[in-house]
């Protein structure tokens, strides 16, 4: 045997090719799919069981078992470590594979099958030629069906949408969901600004995306500004419910024995809303203007803005000093004359919505608490403008400023999930809702008795074999042709 | 215009009455429960029957009990605990009436189906709070609202469908064996009445998954963040999983038979396991401290 250098190049490709092919054929299989999606479910489930995002450390103060298999496995951040990254990669692959696999078959028309198992005989009275031109009348003008080729003596007729393509566009449709992904784990970042009135901030950000870190730890401040031009908060008053937490209580109340009862205590505001009128700026030009709400966020240069809350300052006048302390609320600040520090709560203004229908502007207040030991002591609650008394000296919450929290994140992924989920949505929709019906038939002359053998199949929930075969039996009856059903076989 | 008392008076009466509706509900599906256990420890088919108009009663009062929440918060009523379980039940019960439509004599699926509708209800009744509360502005969300009204209807459809499933894997074994109708089941009917399950599957199928996605469009909408891996967005997620992994395994010849009758199962359990044991049970069950709280 020869072994030259030549021969086992050429050995070692075709065992390459051969395993490349294997893989391939291996990836195209539904088999395949399932073992991986099955896979897959295991791993959701073991990121469910283990929390995520804390450290190994603060897991095994926890009490936390398993340690071994934490650490291995990188179970504490299990989502983005490399077993579940190829695990979910290989599932990507496997749904281009089918995908591919599967897109030159939509043009291909049929095969149908040469020959169908008929499910449904019917005895007709007409003569052959009649008895044909009939069927296919109703099949086509009456039942909505149109004729497809067919290289069998069975006539094939269909109805409804091409499931093939369907299936085909919603596995694309996933495919491109899974493309929004990795562009979101290569490219996202995001962070938090604060936004005071009146001023005009940059976003700075602190990282940038995965990819881009390997040689940049962050990305450039942008070239436009926010400007916060006002921020609102809204309440709503709501009553709390005397219900009882006690099972037999609670039975009792069904049976009719006790009420539950609505009371409106005082001071029971809820934050119903809270919005933030902020301006894209870039010099002296105004590019964007928007009145960014929880659910409704801003959108500019790639980046979109996040109302996460906000953040209140409390100007604090101590015996009437013009002089006025800043702190932010929920901070402790330290008075002069005083030992302990004080915490001012969060600023209560705005507009409420009252139960009968009322609205109100709220007279803006805060509460005040002491630092107690290691705990807080609550003082009160304190109107702007009015004053607590301490140790005999005059604190005023005088005035105070409402600034916007802002998440804001950059992340080219979203989009394409939107386009993928569409996709992939509609073509489900359609392919299950609606789907398609699928007849053969075949006349045949015997003893000059004309029979119609019939199949009928569907895919997807929107045809009923039964309802098809029903129809048409309901229709070739209307007029001479009596059809008389028989049991297959006969 | 009517003020605060009167206004407070009518929304107490209003849940008084809601809350007897629901009792009421409960002690049907409790009564149809009983019932379908009665047809199936003595086979007689007037069991079946009764147990059967006891659930059209529970659905009644329950239909009405729902529609008057709706009026009384003036929102779609499926975005609390209480009102999800009562939604859950309700779509269980009605697509088991649906899907049953066309049985004749067959209502051993109905003892799972009354089960869990009883289950939601009493569970509701008895760990939730029914007051109306205003929604916080992050649930305030058409999206948030679609995902837990599709959610929870597709969970009920795919309950109904592994009630089904479970009746097949017990009784097609003495169909095969003795060719004798077995709870109404015959070698003939047996077919069709296992295709059903599947039926019902591919028709949750698409909700559960539109369900997801705009969980996930409310989540960016609201947190900037499509996806955070939360134990709840994970759990609806092993949902949907073990759904397409028992839709591709039913086009998997070898696969199709009791392979895809367990994925089938498998997935209520985990319906199971998120509606009433809560998404962290399994780590409570192995002692795994939860160090974090996720958001929603």
């Amino acid at each position: 045997m020869n072994y030259s250098e030549e021969n086992i190049r050429s050995a070692l490709t075709e065992r390459l090719h051969s395993a490349i092919n294997r893989a391939y054929l291996r990836l195209a299989s539904t088999t395949t799919a399932v073992c991986i999606l099955g896979l897959m479910c295991v791993f959701y489930l073991a990121g469910t069981v283990f929390p995520q995002g804390v450290s190994l450390t603060e897991y095994i103060n926890g009490g936390g078992g398993f340690v071994f298999l934490v650490a291995l496995l990188d179970l504490l951040d299990f989502f983005t470590s490399p077993v579940f990254l190829i695990l979910a990669f290989t599932l990507f692959l496997n749904l281009l594979v089918c995908v591919y696999e599967k897109y030159p078959s939509l043009f291909v028309k049929g095969p149908y099958p040469a020959e169908f198992t008929p499910e449904h005989s019917v005895a007709l009275t007409q003569d052959l030629k009649e008895a044909f031109e009939k069927v296919r009348e109703v099949f086509v003008k009456e039942l909505g069906f149109r004729p497809v080729e067919s290289e069998s003596r069975w006539n094939v007729v269909q109805k409804g949408l091409p499931c093939g393509l369907l299936t085909w566009l919603f596995h694309a449709g996933a495919a491109v969901c899974f493309l929004g992904f990795i562009l979101t784990y290569l490219f996202a970042y995001d962070g938090t600004m604060r936004l005071a009135p009146k001023k005009a901030s940059t976003v700075v950000p602190r990282e940038t995306g995965r990819l881009k870190s390997l040689w940049t730890a962050k990305d450039g401040p942008t070239d436009f500004h926010l400007y916060l031009d006002e921020f609102v908060t809204e309440y709503s008053e709501y009553p709390d419910l005397d219900y009882p937490e006690d099972r037999t209580a609670r039975l009792a109340v069904g049976l009719g024995w006790s009420s539950p009862s609505y009371e409106l205590r005082e001071d029971s505001l809820f934050v119903k809303d809270w919005k933030a009128r902020i301006k894209v700026i870039r010099g002296n030009n105004t590019l964007r203007e928007k009145t960014a709400e929880v659910n409704s966020p801003l959108k500019y240069g790639g980046y979109t803005f996040y109302l996460a809350g906000w953040a209140d300052t409390v100007k604090v006048s101590v015996d009437r000093n013009p002089i006025l302390l800043e702190v932010l609320s929920g901070d402790e600040i330290f008075v002069p004359g005083l030992l302990d520090p004080l915490v001012f709560g969060d600023v209560k203004s705005g507009r409420v919505y009252r139960l009968d229908g009322r609205t109100e502007d709220l007279r803006p207040f805060t509460t005040v608490k002491r630092k107690s030991g290691v705990g807080y002591e609550y003082l009160g609650k304190v109107l702007f403008g009015d004053s607590v008394t301490l140790n005999g000296h005059s604190i005023t919450p005088a005035g105070f400023e409402t600034g916007a929290v802002l998440n804001y994140r950059y992340d080219p992924g979203a989009g394409v999930l939107w386009a993928g989920g569409l996709l992939l949505l509609s073509a489900l929709a359609l392919r299950v809702f609606i789907g398609r019906a699928t007849a053969a038939y075949d006349l045949v002359e015997l003893d000059g008795i004309v029979f119609l053998n019939l199949f009928v199949s569907s895919e997807g929930l929107g045809y009923s074999p039964d309802k098809t075969v029903a129809a048409l039996t309901r229709h070739l009856t209307k007029d001479d042709i009596r059809p008389q059903e028989i049991p297959p076989g006969q | 215009m009517l003020n605060s008392d009167s206004i407070l008076s009518m929304a107490s009466y209003l849940l008084g009455i809601e809350l007897r509706l629901f009792w009421a509900s409960s002690l049907f599906y409790t009564m149809a429960l009983l019932l379908f256990i009665f047809h199936t420890v003595t086979r007689a088919v007037i069991f079946g029957k009764a147990a059967r108009t006891a659930l059209v009663a529970g659905v009644l009062a329950q239909a009405g009990l729902i529609s008057l929440r709706a009026f009384e918060a003036g929102r779609a009523p499926a975005q609390t605990l209480y009102e999800t379980l009562s939604w859950f039940a309700l779509s269980a019960a009605v697509a088991y009436l649906y899907s049953s439509r066309r049985w004749r004599n067959i209502y051993l699926p109905g003892v799972l189906v009354s089960a869990v509708s009883a289950g939601a209800c009493l569970y509701a009744l008895f760990a939730a709070s029914p007051a109306i509360e205003p929604l916080s502005p992050v649930l305030q969300s058409r999206w948030f609202e679609w995902r837990q009204i599709n959610m929870f209807f597709s969970y009920a459809v795919f309950a109904v469908s592994a009630s089904i499933e479970a009746t097949y894997l017990i009784i097609s074994p003495f169909v095969k064996k003795d060719c004798a109708p077995c709870y109404g089941l015959t070698a003939e009917n047996i077919r069709d009445f296992h295709r059903s399950a599947f039926r019902l599957v591919l028709f949750g199928y698409p909700f559960l998954t539109f369900a997801i996605f705009s969980g996930a469009v409310w989540a960016n909408n609201t947190f900037g963040r499509y996806w955070s891996w939360d134990a709840g967005q994970t759990w609806s997620l092993i949902t949907w999983t073990v759904f397409t992994i028992y839709l591709h395994a039913k086009s998997v010849p070898a696969l199709t038979g009791r392979a895809a009758s367990a994925f089938n199962i498998i997935g209520f359990v985990s319906i199971l396991a998120t509606t009433f044991l809560g998404v962290n049970w399994l780590a409570g069950l192995l002692g795994i401290p939860l160090l974090r709280i996720y958001a929603l």
